[in-house]
């Protein structure tokens, strides 16, 4: 049996996403401008994908004619690179008065392409190299612009070795959950069983799954996906198997969503399976309506 | 490919740790999903470029630091 958090975790963890937490979340535009993927950002900030996978693919989906495609990620990390940029901005600010004596205002917007930021780079280079420096502070600012023109906006992630583990055994988690919600209409006696004995800690965990049971056939996808990610983040605590979040929204939330809709869509348009689920709860003599 | 064949593919080419593999594949048959599953899975794409894209502001924000303590001695 899997070993499953003693507690339901009273609101999703990390950036599970619910319609009910909309204000977790912001939104953000993508769409499609000669042909170039535009990722829009709230305050006109914006991010690159350009020659990524994720590019190509959204190419194909989105429409070519004006079309858009609303998604919505966690508020703190668009909090997190708002503040990053603005605190660059400040210091090119600071920079352009020291070298110059003026305090020269860059226009906020294309200031975050990195073009536009590599060129504003070049004239405080060149403008450091014709003031009054020494040769050597010169020489120390031309290896640093050298160094910010050559970071990437395409840095791979950093995945050791560990995570590499750590994600392989919360992949052997989500399927056996998986394998588990795959034959849905066989919800097996002994999960039922176990909900009724009076233990609490196992009542939880098998509350867990009546739970996500009752999300799939109700087709809520939403909440599907929020408890299994919940699960799974709480999981992972227990068993002191923390991992990066950009590790996490890479390579285990697609998987977990790619779960949750296939197990939605195992029920979707089965009447068959629904009336059988219910049946299996009468006659363990759970009332279904009042799992929340 | 369907959904089922789709989850089982995956998780072996990461499991053999074909980490681009798994990626490509899963961006390849994104389409073989609900819009919903769609969504989530590029919103979550695009979060962690987010959060790449942070930590690459934050380098550069070192180096100007740098820069200006260089442009400090000079004074």
């Amino acid at each position: 049996m899997i070993e499953f958090p003693s507690k339901l975790p009273e609101k999703p963890e990390d950036s599970a996403r619910t319609k009910k937490e909309s204000s977790e979340v912001e939104p953000i535009i993508i769409r499609l401008e000669n042909g170039n993927v535009r990722v829009e950002l709230p305050g006109g900030t914006r991010i690159n994908l350009e020659g990524k996978n994720i590019e190509i693919v959204l190419q194909k989906i989105l429409p070519s004619s004006g079309g858009e495609l609303r998604i919505e990620v966690n508020r703190e990390k668009v909090e997190d690179l708002r503040r990053q940029q603005e605190k660059t901005r400040k210091k090119m600010e600071d920079l352009s008065e020291r070298i110059s004596g003026e305090k020269r205002s860059v226009s906020v917007q294309k200031f975050f392409e990195l073009s536009n930021f590599i060129s504003e780079i070049e004239k405080l280079r060149e403008a450091a190299n014709n003031s009054s420096l020494d040769e050597e502070s010169k020489k120390r600012i031309n290896e640093l612009v050298e160094k910010i023109s050559s970071t990437s906006s395409s840095e791979v992630i950093q995945i050791t070795q560990q995570d590499l583990e750590k994600i392989k055994r919360i992949f052997d988690i989500l399927e056996e959950i998986y394998g588990l919600f795959r034959e849905i209409h066989k919800i097996p006696r002994k999960l039922l069983d176990h909900y009724k004995k009076s233990d609490e800690e196992r009542f939880f965990t098998s509350t867990y799954f009546l739970k996500i049971i009752k999300t799939i056939i109700e087709e809520q996808f939403d909440q599907t996906l929020s408890l299994l990610i919940s699960g799974i983040s709480n999981a992972l605590k227990m068993r002191d198997l923390r991992i990066d979040t950009d590790v996490f929204s890479t390579y285990v939330k697609p998987m977990i969503a790619m779960m949750a809709g296939a197990m939605v869509n195992k029920v979707q348009g089965s009447k068959q399976t629904r009336d059988e689920i219910r049946r299996q709860f009468e006659s363990a003599k759970i009332n279904f309506e009042n799992i929340n | 490919m369907d959904q089922n064949k789709i989850i089982k593919k995956a998780l072996e080419l990461f499991r053999e740790g074909k980490l681009e593999e798994y990626k490509n594949f899963i961006l390849e048959n994104l389409q073989e999903f609900s819009e919903e599953v769609q969504k989530e899975i590029i919103a979550s794409l695009v979060e962690a470029e987010i959060i790449k894209e942070t930590a690459r502001w934050e380098k550069l924000n070192q180096m100007l630091e740098e820069f200006l303590e260089i442009l400090s001695n000079r004074t």
